[in-house]
């Protein structure tokens, strides 16, 4: 942080800035002056927005979905992880659950929240277990891929030194496959979101997805918008973070490759 | 005559190709002594590099045995460390140096650990190189602080796999010296591999002369000069002439014969 800021890089940043800005002033004049019955200006958003985040809704509805969310996808991360890289380093795995996990890839996480209502119940393990769902096959096929990379020579060192397979997996092969399980991890993250709010909009009674769905159906249009922008503002948010703890625990990776760090 | 640390007899080691297979090692018997400086050489893709990973025990064999001591060994060979010539591969790119001279030391109590990499590292010349990462540093100095983790580890035998093939003229002249240099003061052995004959006879006690594949040793040529051996004035000696004449034919009529 100490780092000299370079003076082109602050005018990019800035002219980012006014851009967002400007689409935000241009939201506000034009929803103020047309008065349209179902765009509520930026600045009558923001203040909807600001009363879901800091009312009572916030420990009935914005904090339980961030819990979920983060739930999901911590579990979506480890189960992604702890299941691709062995299957990747065991090479002869992968041929027998390719298919199987290529149709379970594809298979739009939102589309299994009603079978997982129907067999789970309507509860908020349910809507964990759906985000865990969503979250964890990004994870897992880029575990597999990076685990399937690693350089033998390095396994090959790992054998030398007498290590076992746990000890190759967790002191070589997790550390070599990283950069892959962050671009997995990274993914995931936007899946999860995505799932987190979706699951909220069937059969629920609380959370952000519901709150956006209920304003909606009782025509509170500013309460609508606001928290589609809550949600933006979270998503947002844990994509910073994510790129902070990325960009550290990747610094080596990041510096080998020579260039900037990217972002 | 000292005992002999590792024992080699008619292995074999053959490569399913397709539907056959390619016989990469066909009959080779070895010895090498407590101590001693032992060079494999061969023209190339005679199978060196495979000769030096079946004895490893990273490749399984096909027929033959290998001994530590006297007692055979199934599996990877103990207290034997591996300097590979891709150094830039077989550094672990998120350990910093001297957390990649560490990396054999896991269950050494933290002080010992401690004392041993920075003695390693003293001993290839990289202090105050502790903290950067190998992406960081040269070819050579990559290749030291692999050369460093074996020193730490404690390794009795080293198996080196054409070491310093991918380093400059001058960092080969230097890291060669330095070897001796360790090999002389920690009283390892060493089994050297290398497609250079000259840097063949400079370190080693006795040559061994493969064949083209499929290998076997077709001759073994004891390297008598004097030591401490000198990259000028060893190769100077009217016997390192010779030795390396008579290498050169061994190598390059089996070459030309292959090629007929």
């Amino acid at each position: 942080m100490s780092r000299r800021l370079d003076p082109r890089t602050v005018a990019y940043v800035a002219l980012g800035w006014l851009v967002a800005v400007a689409l935000l002033g241009l939201w506000q004049l034009y929803a103020t002056s047309a008065e349209l019955l179902y765009l509520s200006p930026f600045s009558d958003s923001a203040a909807a927005m600001w009363e879901l985040a800091t009312g009572p809704t916030l420990t009935t509805d914005v904090l339980p979905s961030i819990g979920r969310f983060l739930a999901g996808y911590a579990i979506g991360c480890v189960v992604g992880i702890a299941v691709g890289v062995p299957i990747g380093y065991i090479r002869s795995l992968e041929p027998w659950i390719r298919p199987v996990l290529e149709f379970l890839r594809s298979l739009p996480a939102p589309a299994i929240v009603p079978i997982a209502v129907l067999l789970l119940g309507a509860s908020s393990g349910t809507r964990i277990a759906v985000i865990a769902f969503g979250a964890c096959w990004a994870v897992l096929l880029n575990a597999i891929d990076g685990a399937r990379g690693v350089d033998p020579l390095l396994i090959d060192t790992g054998r030398v030194n007498r290590l076992g397979t746990a000890a190759i997996l967790r002191r070589i092969v997790i550390p070599a496959a990283l950069p892959q399980i962050f671009a997995g991890l990274r993914i995931a993250l936007g899946i999860a979101l995505i799932v987190m709010v979706f699951s909220e909009m069937i059969a629920s009674t609380s959370g952000l997805g519901f709150q956006i769905l209920t304003s909606q159906r009782r025509f509170l249009v500013p309460e609508t918008y606001g928290g589609v922008l809550l949600i933006g503002l979270i998503g947002w948010a844990f994509s910073v973070l994510f790129l902070y703890v990325e960009r550290r625990v990747l610094s080596w990776h990041v510096g080998r490759l020579g260039g900037a760090p990217r972002g | 005559m000292a005992e002999d640390l590792i024992t080699v007899e008619h292995i074999r080691k053959a490569f399913a190709v397709g539907a056959g297979e390619t016989l990469a090692i066909g009959d080779v018997s070895l010895a090498l002594r407590e101590r001693e400086f032992l060079t494999v050489v061969g023209p190339s893709g005679c199978g060196k590099t495979t000769l030096l990973r079946s004895i490893a025990g990273l490749l399984p064999i096909d027929e033959g045995e290998i001994r530590h001591r006297g007692r055979s060994v199934d599996g990877v060979l103990p207290a034997m460390q591996i300097v590979f010539q891709e150094y830039n591969r077989s550094l672990f790119p998120w350990l910093s140096v001297d957390r990649n001279v560490r990396f054999p030391l896991k269950g050494v109590d933290r002080r010992e650990a401690d004392e041993r990499v920075a003695e390693a590292l003293r001993l290839v010349h990289l202090e105050g190189f502790e903290g950067h990462y190998p992406w960081q540093l040269s070819g050579g100095m990559q290749q030291r602080v692999a050369i460093a983790r074996s020193v730490a580890a404690r390794a009795e035998l080293l198996l080196m796999d054409e070491p310093f093939a991918s380093v400059d003229a001058q960092t080969r002249i230097s890291l060669e010296m330095m070897l001796l240099e360790l090999w002389e003061r920690l009283g390892i052995s060493v089994l050297f591999v290398t497609h250079d004959i000259e840097e063949a006879i400079l370190l080693s006690d006795r040559v061994l002369v493969l064949s083209q594949r499929p290998s076997s040793v077709i001759a073994e040529i004891e390297v008598d000069l004097p030591r401490p051996r000198d990259q000028l004035k060893t190769k100077e000696l009217p016997r390192f002439l010779e030795l390396r004449e008579q290498v050169y034919g061994l190598v390059g009529l089996r070459g030309e014969a292959a090629v007929a």
